[in-house]
């Protein structure tokens, strides 16, 4: 088996076990057929997609699989993030403050993943939106910015949530 | 003045008019006879826990299959319509597309799979939970419009979407047929063993027909949404 092959078998049954845990997490309780269905769809449709789920340029699994308990905590962060955020954008709102720029930093964070997690919570707090990211530079627009300057618009905006999010994919 | 005066009579004589239609509104206390009829029977009939199901694809079968005609008509004529010839473009290369953002080909290259899953998912249980082959074909097609999305040079093959659709549109009146021979009338589900209420393979054929509609919905959509990108031949 060449390392070409053995690379395509181990994406392809990667991709095959995530699309198969979230038919189970989907059908709840399984019976024979359900698992017999799922592991249908799932080998067919991991066949089809395994080319995109994994890149093949993928370096290490550290940058794909999330440490599980940190990533539960991370979704009452965020929440807590976006609540907190909706609250000064409406303060702001009603005192008439806005101050919108486009604003560019530079992100520490190595993984594809977290990168794109990154800008997802970025644009789910209210106030700032993630417009791009090249390479690990991150575009951002910014409703009421207090600040040109990238390595302030970095800690004002992403520096906490990088930190969690470089914990869970190291 | 005259006339504004004529113009509220008029909008008055109509208020008037719609008023009982008006006070009549509301919920009614009990389901009528039709529906009684449906909740009642459905379950011993056809052994559907989604009553929902049940009447879309047997009580009312007929409607269901028109409907998805009507679908494939639309995606004719979208797909006739927006040809590079028709649209001006002619041979001429298109511009160089920006290319996406890593932001979004990253998370289509991770979602495209668990869409396509979940739209299995959802016509493959129609007649458990809510949703079917209409909703678990649309799931599929946002899948492959965030592929499209993600590469905009990419083509999808017209050779495989046409044969996964009409494919699945004839085994659909094939099975509406099987009804009429095997059952009581055509589109009857009840030429397959009625199983257990609430398992997987149960209510007879209705699952079957739920997913053919659900990659015929899935291949039509696709096709409607490649075609809107204006660079068909």
């Amino acid at each position: 088996m060449t390392p070409r092959t053995k690379w395509d078998l181990v994406r392809f049954v990667s991709t095959f076990s995530v699309l198969l845990a979230s038919w189970l997490l989907f059908a709840g309780p399984p019976d024979a057929y359900s698992i017999a269905a799922g592991t249908l769809s799932a080998a067919v449709l991991a066949a089809l997609t395994y080319r995109f789920f994994l890149d093949d340029h993928e370096a290490g699994a550290r940058h794909l699989i999330p440490n599980p308990l940190l990533l539960l905590l991370y979704l009452p962060y965020i929440l807590f993030r976006i609540y907190a955020a909706s609250f000064i954008l409406v303060y702001d709102m009603i005192a008439g403050r806005m101050n919108p720029r486009i604003v560019h930093f530079r992100t520490r964070l190595r993984s594809d993943l977290a990168r794109v997690v990154l800008c997802s919570s970025v644009t789910l707090t209210p106030g700032t939106i993630a417009v791009l990211i090249d390479e690990d530079h991150l575009l951002v627009h910014w409703f009421n910015a207090e600040s040109g300057h990238s390595g302030r618009a970095r800690r004002e905006i992403a520096e906490s949530m990088e930190r969690f999010l470089g914990r869970i994919w190291s | 003045m005259m006339r504004r005066v004529l113009v509220f009579l008029a909008v008055a004589g109509l208020a008037a008019a719609l008023l009982p239609l008006a006070l009549g509104t509301g919920v009614p206390e009990a389901p009528g006879a039709l529906a009684t009829a449906y909740l009642e029977d459905a379950p011993g009939d056809f052994g559907a826990a989604n009553v929902v199901t049940a009447i879309v694809v047997s009580y009312r079968g007929f409607d269901t299959l028109g409907e998805v005609a009507v679908l494939f008509a639309a995606t004719a004529g979208v797909g006739a319509l927006l040809t590079r010839k028709r649209l001006g473009i002619g041979d001429a290369e298109p511009a160089d597309k920006p290319a996406a953002t890593e932001i979004l080909v990253t998370a289509t290259g991770l979602l495209t799979g668990l869409l396509v899953m979940f739209g299995v998912y959802i016509f493959l249980h129609g007649h458990l939970t809510p949703g079917g082959g209409f909703q678990g074909g649309v799931v599929i097609a946002t899948a492959l419009l965030l592929g499209l999305l993600a590469r905009p040079e990419s083509k999808l093959s017209h050779g495989i979407l046409s044969a996964v659709e009409s494919l699945s549109g004839a085994a659909y009146v094939g099975m509406g047929l099987a009804g009429a021979f095997l059952a009581w009338g055509f589109l009857d589900p009840r030429v397959l063993p009625l199983g257990r209420i609430g398992s997987l393979v149960s209510a007879g054929s209705i699952p079957v027909i739920y997913s053919l509609i659900g990659l015929k919905v899935g291949a039509e959509l696709s096709g409607i949404l490649d075609a809107l990108k204006g660079d068909r031949e």
